[in-house]
């Protein structure tokens, strides 16, 4: 990485590639636990180790310790061990035996899409408005930004549920939710650069020189609005990730069957006192995401800075 | 009239077609839409004459245009109809549930005023001193933590592990029974958790915006004469900086005018406090469509108006802007 990228981006960028990198392909790298039976391995505290032995009936037994498997008294006659290994719960298990690890990768895996889809969604609405009132004549500027305003004015959980309350809540829901609600300070700023670009002596210059106006896009408009757009979609990213996570807590988002991190705190919460580890470790995972963008923010604010 | 007050006129009369757009919009989501409201209502198992019945008593069986002007009528007069799942006037059950909601989030905003001053001012005596440095660090930690996780722990580590505090409700069971001054005790130790953790997540953004005006302001010739008259670096900081730094504050407490109104959600439902938040919460599970309506619109007013009196206030504190319209 170029040595004069500021170090808060650094580290910014790799906490986020680092997250994206574990939720992506952690799930898949991850030994599998075959199908438990919950009883044994229900609120198991982080660093467990079990030793599983497969039956020749089907059946799959978890027993603590790293001892020898316990002798086969328990089992129906006829019954034999098929196969005996290890598995250890890292970050411990949920009531249900499930791995931790596993469902805090694959939650992030769905926080993260529908908070860079829902960004997407933000970054086109918010972008094209803010292009189109920045260019277009004032009767169509003063309506848009009208409608910035009046949407602005709403506070954005309220608007979020109210939306879901009305609709189903679905995935792809939850990101038309997300992304229409968070567009509206990203169109008043790109409008508010355009405006200021126009009149800039640069712009002049080269419109006066005859540039046809996709090179003056290309050239001049284009290049100033990176750096402030970037900026403002890490920390809306953020605040997308936080929204998600809000919303699934309070049950409101994706449906309960997809785990994200917001539900897994949310199922957490409701054995905070068999099992802490339940509801702390996805929240740092929360944190951690919305830390790295809010660095990434700032490092982006900090480098269009020293380049002007 | 004096220029102010014109001044602050002209805002108003702009909040006004802000205001109609907000209750149009609203109207839309619910009415307009395919699949919506109306459909919510219609139970299949009921008979057709019931399912008139339950129609025409919200008053969907009017054509939209009638039902639009009932609801713009409604939204002035403040008359939101009946909830769907309480069966009252959604009035009487604002008017219920707000005062909770006020005092905890203006024993919140409290704490946040002066807990974000107070480290900003210590931070920003001392840049990148270890002060400073914590208390970025802090800040930051905190923005990035859900307010609801960190409600989680507080209430793990003092209700679970070392019963300090009381995890839920606003009153104890026997509260009613109490005297006077008890009862307010029992409502204060209720108050700790959930109006800590909201006062500490606005501190820290508070914070960090006060310290930023502070470092703006300590290069500026005025305190640079302080010094020079040989007046305390204390006494500069807190008073000569500081004023100045507080400025765009005064905005800023305009602007969290929504917050008394908006901000509690999810805290409230954690804690099980009983106000507007949890309020809104249940009926977005019941889809209880008219309280919903009701307390977004609460909330959008709260927005307009807190604009305008961060505009107020503004003028009303800084002499530049006022002669400057």
């Amino acid at each position: 990485m170029n040595a004069r990228w500021p170090g808060r981006l650094r580290v910014g960028l790799t906490l986020l590639v680092l997250l994206v990198a574990l939720c992506g392909a952690g799930p898949l790298a991850l030994p599998r636990l075959p199908g438990t039976d919950p009883a044994h391995a229900a609120l198991l505290p982080p660093g467990t180790r079990v030793i599983v032995t497969t039956w020749s009936d089907g059946r799959v037994l978890l027993e603590p310790g790293p001892a020898a498997p316990a002798a086969a008294t328990s089992i129906e006659p006829g019954a034999r061990i098929v196969s005996t290994g290890h598995f250890t719960f890292w970050l411990g298990s949920d009531r249900y035996g499930r791995d931790l690890l596993r469902e805090l990768l694959e939650g992030g895996r769905i926080s993260l899409m529908i908070a860079a889809s829902s960004l997407l969604l933000a970054l086109i609405l918010g972008v094209g408005t803010g292009i189109v009132a920045g260019t277009s004549g004032r009767l169509l500027d003063t309506l848009l930004m009208r409608l910035v305003d009046a949407l602005l004015a709403f506070p954005v959980l309220f608007l979020m549920i109210l939306i879901v309350a009305v609709f189903r809540p679905s995935a792809a829901m939850l990101v038309a939710v997300l992304g229409a609600t968070s567009w509206m300070t990203l169109a008043r700023l790109v409008r508010g650069q355009v405006l200021s670009l126009r009149s800039r002596p640069f712009v002049l210059a080269s419109r006066a020189a005859g540039s046809r106006w996709h090179q003056v896009w290309r050239l001049h408009y284009l290049p100033h609005l990176t750096g402030p757009v970037a900026q403002d979609a890490a920390l809306r990213m953020g605040d997308l990730v936080l929204a998600e996570a809000t919303l699934s807590y309070l049950g409101l988002g994706v449906p309960p069957s997809i785990p994200t991190w917001g539900s897994l705190v949310a199922q957490g919460h409701k054995v905070l006192v068999d099992g802490w580890w339940l509801a702390t470790f996805p929240g740092v995972a929360i944190a951690t995401l919305v830390i790295a963008l809010a660095l990434i923010g700032d490092g982006i604010h900090e480098t269009v800075r020293r380049l002007e | 009239m004096s220029p102010t007050l014109r001044r602050i006129g002209r805002r108003a009369l702009a909040a006004v077609p802000i205001l109609w757009l907000v209750v149009t919009l609203t109207f839309i989501v619910v009415h307009a839409v395919p699949g919506s409201v109306a459909d919510l209502l219609d139970n299949p198992d009921l008979s057709p004459a019931a399912r008139e019945t339950v129609r025409h008593r919200y008053g969907l069986d009017q054509p939209l245009p009638q039902q639009y002007m009932r609801w713009l009528e409604g939204a002035i007069t403040g008359d939101f109809g009946i909830s769907f799942l309480y069966r009252q006037p959604v009035r009487r059950l604002i008017a219920r549930t707000l005062p909770p909601t006020l005092i905890l989030t203006g024993t919140a905003l409290l704490l946040d005023l002066l807990l974000g001053i107070a480290l900003a001012v210590l931070a920003a005596a001392r840049p990148r001193g270890w002060i400073d440095r914590v208390t970025t660090v802090l800040s930051l930690g905190v923005y990035g933590m859900p307010t609801f996780w960190l409600a989680g722990l507080a209430i793990l580590l003092f209700s679970v592990q070392l019963g300090w505090l009381p995890s839920s409700h606003m009153h104890s069971l026997d509260a009613a029974t109490l005297p006077a001054a008890r009862r307010l005790l029992d409502l204060l130790r209720h108050l700790i958790l959930p109006a800590g953790i909201l006062g500490l997540a606005g501190a820290a953004s508070t914070a960090r915006y006060v310290r930023a005006a502070l470092l703006d302001i300590r290069q500026s010739r005025f305190l640079l004469a302080a010094r020079a008259r040989g007046i305390p670096r204390r006494r500069i900081l807190w008073i000569h900086a500081l004023r100045p730094a507080l400025l765009p504050l005064v905005t800023l407490l305009g602007l969290s005018l929504p917050f008394l109104v908006s901000g509690s959600l999810v805290i409230e439902v954690i804690f099980s406090w009983p106000g507007m938040g949890r309020l809104l919460w249940t009926a977005a599970w019941a889809r209880d469509i008219p309280v919903i309506l009701a307390a977004t619109l609460l909330g959008a007013g709260a927005v307009i108006a807190g604009n305008l009196l961060a505009d107020i206030l503004y003028v009303a504190v800084d002499p530049r802007a006022r002669r400057s319209s």
